[in-house]
């Protein structure tokens, strides 16, 4: 059968026609990758036994992938969304959020201090707290995006790829903001094992002779990404009877997995010990 | 780092002014490598420079001697020439461009682009008072 997973039309000007707000700070988020993948490679100092650079990379490379899903799936959005004085706020102001966020990071990095957990003095107290709220903010697209695409009977999707993209884009929104808050508050990312990053799972920096609370962030953060993408690959494979189960089951287990990464790293347990 | 960084921006820096230079052969791809290429990627290098050592240069903007005092730690020193390297590249070209679209003559550009190249800002007043000249002549005649 055929499946109405993808649109044609996957164009820059497309992705600029169906959100443009969103596609200008997703280019403009990747191309602040730049500098400071230069200032990477010419700093050599430390942070935590990892490279300084490190943390705002990758904070930016996550803002780029998660605004650009947003672009991506903002085709299904009900028509005239776009026209809604109160969306384009908002969108603004999560768009803002982000960069500002983004800044916070990049900042303390230049002046090689942390942002998260900082509470050297005032300002950076504050800083960090108003990043907690503007993270939630940030966070508040893909649910919204989520319920929008729900509630929009016209996206022309196959049934088990579209329960794949609304569960993914809302169940993001709560696993992350328990998750992200519990971390937030926390005072460290480290539950138990050496207190430092150097010994750290390969890419992901993940712990490995402890609990790493950013593992449950991680995949809280991505169902936006990853269950979509295994949507897509069912609803292809499957035929619609089956696929549409399938996606419940994957939807149920993902949430079930970031769940038990969260509980595993409260418990102080590394999540995979033998990856080096 | 530093070292290597001086020379390989010194040779991108030259190639955009040779590029300029041979604008009349080449003025679309001319305009795109000294106008558009090379500065920005000279100011990506400038911008991670200045992120990874800006809080650890000594000095500041407020007397000559802080300003010099800036250039003491050589990233910062780099930084600094980066950044003469690509604004000046960046007006280079937009002399090229102004003088051709007001059809001033190539051979006035010669003397312009070297002072533009060497010493930025006489360089843009050469040019300044070539382009003030010709719109005089063409106004008289």
């Amino acid at each position: 059968m055929t499946v109405a997973t993808t649109t044609p039309n996957a164009t820059l000007p497309a992705f600029a026609r169906h959100e443009p707000v969103l596609t200008g700070a997703t280019i403009l988020f990747a191309l602040a990758c730049l500098p400071v993948l230069m200032a990477m490679w010419a700093d050599d100092r430390m942070f935590q036994d990892v490279d300084i650079w490190a943390k705002p990379l990758k904070f930016l490379i996550s803002t780029v992938t998660y605004f650009g899903m947003m672009v991506w799936v903002a085709r299904w959005l009900p028509a005239g969304t776009l026209d809604y004085f109160w969306y384009r706020l908002w969108i603004a102001l999560i768009v803002f959020c982000a960069a500002a966020e983004n800044i916070w990071i990049t900042a303390a990095a230049a002046n090689g201090i942390g942002s998260h957990f900082n509470d050297s003095n005032t300002l950076m107290s504050v800083a960090y707290m108003m990043a907690g709220i503007m993270a939630v903010t940030l966070l508040t697209g893909t649910l919204a995006y989520g319920v929008l695409i729900w509630r929009n009977a016209n996206t022309g999707l196959d049934p088990a790829f579209r329960l794949s993209v609304i569960f993914g884009l809302i169940v993001t929104f709560p696993l992350t903001f328990v998750i992200a808050g519990y971390l937030g508050g926390a005072g460290s990312h480290l539950v138990g094992g050496n207190a430092s990053d150097a010994e750290g799972m390969i890419l992901t920096g993940w712990a490995r002779d402890g609990g790493d609370l950013r593992v449950g962030h991680f995949f809280a953060l991505h169902a936006m990404h990853i269950v979509p993408a295994c949507g897509w690959v069912l609803a292809r494979l499957m035929p619609v009877g089956m696929a549409v189960p399938s996606v419940w089951a994957l939807c149920l287990g993902y949430t079930a997995l970031t769940i038990f990464t969260f509980v595993q790293a409260l418990m102080g347990a590394p999540f995979l010990p033998m990856i080096p | 780092m530093t070292e290597v960084l001086f020379q390989i921006a010194n040779s991108m820096a030259l190639a955009g002014w040779i590029a300029l230079l041979a604008s009349p052969l080449i003025p679309v791809w001319a305009d795109r490598i000294a106008g558009t290429i090379i500065p920005l990627l000279l100011s990506v290098a400038y911008a991670g420079l200045i992120l990874a050592f800006w809080s650890r240069a000594e000095g500041g903007f407020d007397t000559l001697t802080n300003v010099q005092r800036l250039f003491e730690m050589p990233e910062a020193a780099l930084a600094g020439w980066l950044h003469f390297l690509a604004f000046d590249l960046f007006v280079g070209a937009w002399i090229v461009r102004k003088a051709r679209a007001e059809r001033m003559s190539y051979w006035l550009m010669l003397p312009c682009l070297p002072l533009t190249f060497m010493f930025g800002p006489a360089g843009y007043l050469a040019f300044s008072c070539f382009r003030l000249a010709t719109s005089a002549r063409k106004a008289s005649a």
